[in-house]
């Protein structure tokens, strides 16, 4: 073996040289970094890490309860448990979801399209899964708790709709909110996985019952595991809701409907505030509570008779008979008609070459305006209308508040129609024929209102013209019963008509129950004279033959209403009930009008038991 | 002249000899910080671990000093091949620790034949190129026995799987290959091959590591994933400033916001606690251990002895480099331990064997 030098590295100089070079600048650039991170940015690195180690926590504020008149809890809070995963801790998802979708009220689908979500969250943070889980799956979670890491049960409140589905329309119910209400919202209230009202009450009143939420400033490491408590902010509770509801009322007019389809809506005439509100079918709130499944979801929505349509408010009916009050006001303002007058009915009443029926097929005979809103003529109300003309029928029936939104406090309120020459051209292109004057006469064709509408309506029958925005909620109370907002209704502007007008009209509405031969017998009750109006709104159009009822297969049959008010003398109460494909109002509405009436009176001796024990009627 | 010299170097020494304590001692403090908090395990708290490593490695020291390093020539083979079996008996016999296969159970510690092979493929080497001494540059043909001494140990190392062991394999050799110089057309076939493997490399790479390459290049595109480690990494070194949070108030380290803190991010656990100052001091000190070893190396009196402290100097370099380099987010996140710093016995013990070798060929530079 050569040796080429003595000493070997001489041969390696300038290797030497290029490696020394290297290390100092290697080192140079490692040094230039951590000047320009410690250095440069070392105040913002800083901030970084505060904000690394300081976590808020949000403490959710206990929602306000809701309360019927008499203060018994309608809506209340109850703890439940929510199943929460936080991302960083999940080790595998796949098995995870396999697990979950065996406990999970959640369709599968569902299930995995939030664990994706999840999966791309905040590593630290907890997200919840699904409210409410059963106590089976808490008990298996806990149980199994190291078996499926980034799973945990926290325990929060949920709403808990003590009367099932007696107010559901009313008052609504809460869901997890959605990436376009969270959006909406202002001043970052509101989170991900918040719930907020969806509907009714629940929604309207949502900034009074929401409350204010509290927060921890919490040290907390890296796993999110709670190190020290820095500061503790309280929520601010929610307030309660007093409404003007009475469940009493509510639960008796359930009761009467028994199976029928419908709406029953009772009100203060002197002050617009709504007593009863009742709409069936009806569906349970709490099934929203934990999230609500497929099969429920499915159930209801696809159920042929709509319970989530809230009828009372966005069912548009034409108000048949019910209209002839608005007419006859019209028509004794208006000076065409006097009471005495009397106006013959043979049954039909012949406008050019067609005929225009009444219901009574052999006739009333020659009546005056009295009997003829008894005996809810048909005939006669053709000929007033006729004299008065559309745009006159038009201009009251406007006053009286159709053709708007009443304005009760509930979302998704529909203004009905009122037709006129003028609508027609615009949505038809066609022009105004004096048959569907007629038509409009007695509360059919285009006509339509909401049973809300109809409240309105008679209340400013009985109050001397004045229409009110109905009401639901009575004050708005803290927990400790402070009371911060009283309501009032909002006033429109006043229908104007004379006392003597007033007088003959409601004469004639207390006889419709009173007489013998009044549509509204069956309303009548013991000691308390009841005053209304039958209607009947046409479902299909019925030409020459008109069969039985009983034949009539249900859904074509006609939607029944009873509209009432009581006592006759000086009213309390206005009552409005339609029966869908109920028929003929006398018969199925005005029934159900009475048992509500009974029920209010009933209890004008205020029942020291019913409201002492709320508990208890609750259960039962 | 001669008496002056040493006396110079003498005084080196004694620096050097504080320079390796100092860096040791803030391993073992920031090792402590790091495992502030953990949940007391049953057996021995890592600092504690680690000390007994750095006695038996002080002994190690010793008994590598009494060898003359003329004698290791003779066996360098030996031990190469010594290294290797034990590279394969892991392979078939060792524990499997999250799906990697590199430890060799000693009773309560455990030992990674990957780390001795770090400084036995140098022995084998500087042997080779001992008896192959030559002037000029070397072609490709003069290099294939150093590059199967290289390539049979990269390739076991690989199938354990140990990434970083592997990359720093194959720094080290390429380091002295390039030493010795290649001929220029030996460097554009080393280019051409190099860059024609990347495809089939990045391949065989397993998904976690394509991930922590993607995630360099690009970690802001998932802060809160991939990229959330070297983040993280990023905000305790920067959040240290000038003078650091002090010892034990580093927040990132104490609440375990950093990944891997005992061991592969333990530079950013150190540099949040002593700040830029620190952080200063502690380049400079491994600044200093690699300058003198390199010295060492360039004073060597035979060519093994040159390659042997040229393979030690260059281990310090790239362990150093890419660890801090990685803490900084300058190079990909891969697990290369930091030196007599991160937890970790088996590559405590065999850089100390480093060191021991060093002091070796440095008292023996005279004699002849």
């Amino acid at each position: 073996m050569k040796r080429l030098s003595n000493n070997p590295t001489m041969d390696h100089r300038r290797s030497f040289l290029a490696c020394s070079f290297c290390f100092v600048a290697a080192f140079a650039i490692l040094l230039v970094r951590l000047a320009y991170f410690q250095l440069w940015s070392g105040e913002a690195f800083r901030n970084l890490s505060e904000n690394n180690r300081i976590r808020v926590t949000e403490i959710h504020a206990p929602r306000g309860r809701i309360l019927d008149a008499n203060h018994e809890i309608l809506v209340d809070n109850r703890p439940c448990f929510d199943v929460t995963v936080i991302p960083e801790e999940v080790q595998d998802y796949t098995s995870l979801g396999e697990t979950l979708a065996r406990l999970s009220p959640l369709p599968p689908e569902v299930l995995n399209e939030k664990l994706a979500a999840i999966r791309k969250g905040v590593p630290f943070r907890s997200y919840v899964l699904w409210k409410d889980a059963s106590w089976d799956t808490v008990a298996y979670l806990e149980a199994n708790r190291l078996r499926i890491p980034g799973v945990m049960i926290q325990v929060t409140q949920a709403r808990d709709y003590l009367v099932q589905g007696l107010f559901a329309h009313s008052i609504g119910y809460m869901g997890e909110i959605s990436p376009k209400e969270l959006k909406r919202a202002h001043r970052r209230e509101y989170r991900i996985g918040d719930w907020i009202g969806k509907v009714g009450i629940e929604k309207v009143w949502e900034e009074q019952l929401r409350g204010k939420k509290g927060g921890l400033q919490v040290e907390a490491d890296a796993r999110g595991r709670q190190i020290s408590l820095v500061k503790r902010k309280e929520p601010t509770p929610g307030k309660n809701l007093v409404l003007s509801l009475e469940r009493r009322l509510q639960q008796r007019a359930r009761q009467a409907f028994g199976d029928a389809t419908g709406v029953a809506i009772a009100a203060d005439p002197r002050d617009g505030r709504v007593l009863c509100y009742l709409n069936l079918p009806s569906y349970d709130p709490n099934s929203f509570v934990g999230g609500i499944s497929r099969d429920e979801w499915d159930s209801i929505r696809m159920n042929p008779l709509y319970p989530l349509t809230n009828r009372g408010i966005q069912g548009l009916y034409p108000p048949g008979s019910i209209f002839k009050i608005v007419l006859a006001i019209a028509a004794l303002e208006e000076g065409i008609i006097t009471p005495q007058e009397k106006l013959f009915c043979s049954g039909r009443y012949r406008l050019g070459t067609r005929d225009f029926r009444c219901w009574r097929k052999a006739g009333h005979g020659s009546m005056d305006l009295h009997q003829a809103i008894v005996q809810s003529c048909d005939v006669y109300f053709y000929q007033l209308g006729q004299r008065l003309g559309i745009e006159r029928i038009q201009s009251y029936a406007k006053r009286f508040g159709l053709g708007q939104i009443t304005g009760i406090g509930l979302d998704g309120e529909k203004s009905g129609l009122v037709p006129s020459p003028e609508w027609k051209r615009k949505r038809f292109g066609e022009p105004w024929y004096e048959g569907e004057t007629l038509i409009v006469s007695i509360g059919q064709g285009a006509l339509l209102v909401t049973p809300i509408q109809v409240v309105s309506l008679l209340s400013a029958v009985t109050n001397g013209g004045t229409l009110f925005a109905p009401r639901l909620v009575e004050k708005v109370e803290s927990t400790d019963g402070k009371v911060f907002v009283e309501s009032s209704s909002a006033r429109g502007a006043p229908v104007n008509f004379s006392s003597r007008t007033a007088t003959i009209v409601q004469e004639a509405l207390r006889d419709v129950v009173a007489s013998e031969k009044g549509t509204g017998k069956r309303a009548r009750m013991e000691g308390v004279a009841v005053a209304g109006k039958t209607g009947t709104a046409q479902v299909v159009r019925m030409d020459d033959q008109r069969t039985p009822g009983d034949e009539i297969p249900l859904k074509e049959r006609d939607h029944a209403w009873f509209a009432c008010y009581a006592p006759a003398e000086s009213p309390e109460i206005v009552v409005v009930v339609l029966v869908e494909h109920g028929g003929h109002g006398g018969e199925t509405a005005a029934p159900i009008a009475r048992e509500i009436l009974e029920e209010y009176f009933r209890s004008d001796q205020p029942d020291e038991t019913l409201s002492a024990s709320p508990a208890s009627e609750v259960d039962g | 002249m001669e008496k002056l010299k040493t006396s110079r170097f003498t005084s080196f020494d004694i620096s050097l000899v504080a320079a390796l304590f100092a860096i040791g001692l803030l391993g073992i403090l920031t090792l402590y910080s790091a495992m502030q908090g953990s949940a007391p395990g049953s057996s021995m708290p890592p600092h504690q671990k680690q000390l007994i490593w750095w006695g038996l490695g002080l002994m190690g020291i010793l008994i590598v000093i009494l060898i003359d390093y003329r004698h290791m020539e003779h066996y360098a083979y030996a031990i190469y091949a010594c290294s290797l079996l034990l590279l394969v008996y892991v392979l078939v016999m060792g524990r499997s620790i999250s799906g990697a296969k590199r430890w060799i159970e000693l009773g309560p510690l455990s030992f990674q034949p990957s780390e001795l092979i770090k400084i036995t493929m140098t022995l084998a080497l500087a042997k080779y190129f001992h008896h192959r001494a030559k002037q000029g540059r070397y072609n490709l043909f003069e290099l294939v026995v150093p590059f199967l001494i290289f390539l049979v140990p990269f390739v076991l190392v690989l199938l354990e799987p140990d990434l970083g062991t592997a990359i720093v394999l194959l720094l080290v050799f390429f380091s002295i290959v390039l030493f010795f110089g290649l001929s220029q057309g030996s460097i554009i076939v080393l280019a051409i091959g190099g860059l024609a493997s990347l495809p089939l490399g990045w391949f065989n790479l397993k998904d976690y590591q394509k991930e922590r390459v993607m995630t360099f290049l690009n970690p802001a595109e998932d802060p809160l994933g991939r990229g959330y480690h070297i983040i993280q990494s990023k905000i305790a070194i920067g959040s240290g400033g000038f003078w650091g949070k002090g010892f034990l108030h580093g927040t990132q380290t104490r609440l375990r916001f950093l990944p891997e803190q005992h061991t592969d991010f333990i530079f950013s656990a150190f540099a949040e606690q002593w700040g830029f100052l620190g952080c200063f001091l502690l380049l400079a000190g491994y600044l200093l251990v690699i300058f003198w070893a390199f010295n060492i190396s360039s004073r060597a009196k035979n060519t093994f002895g040159m390659v042997v402290a040229l393979g030690i100097t260059f281990l310090f370099f790239w362990h150093v480099i890419i660890n801090i380099g990685m803490c900084l987010g300058l190079l990909p996140v891969v697990g290369i331990p930091l030196p007599l710093f991160s937890y970790g016995g088996s590559f405590l013990l065999v850089m100390l064997l480093g060191v021991g070798l060093l002091l070796n060929i440095y008292i023996r530079r005279f004699i002849f």
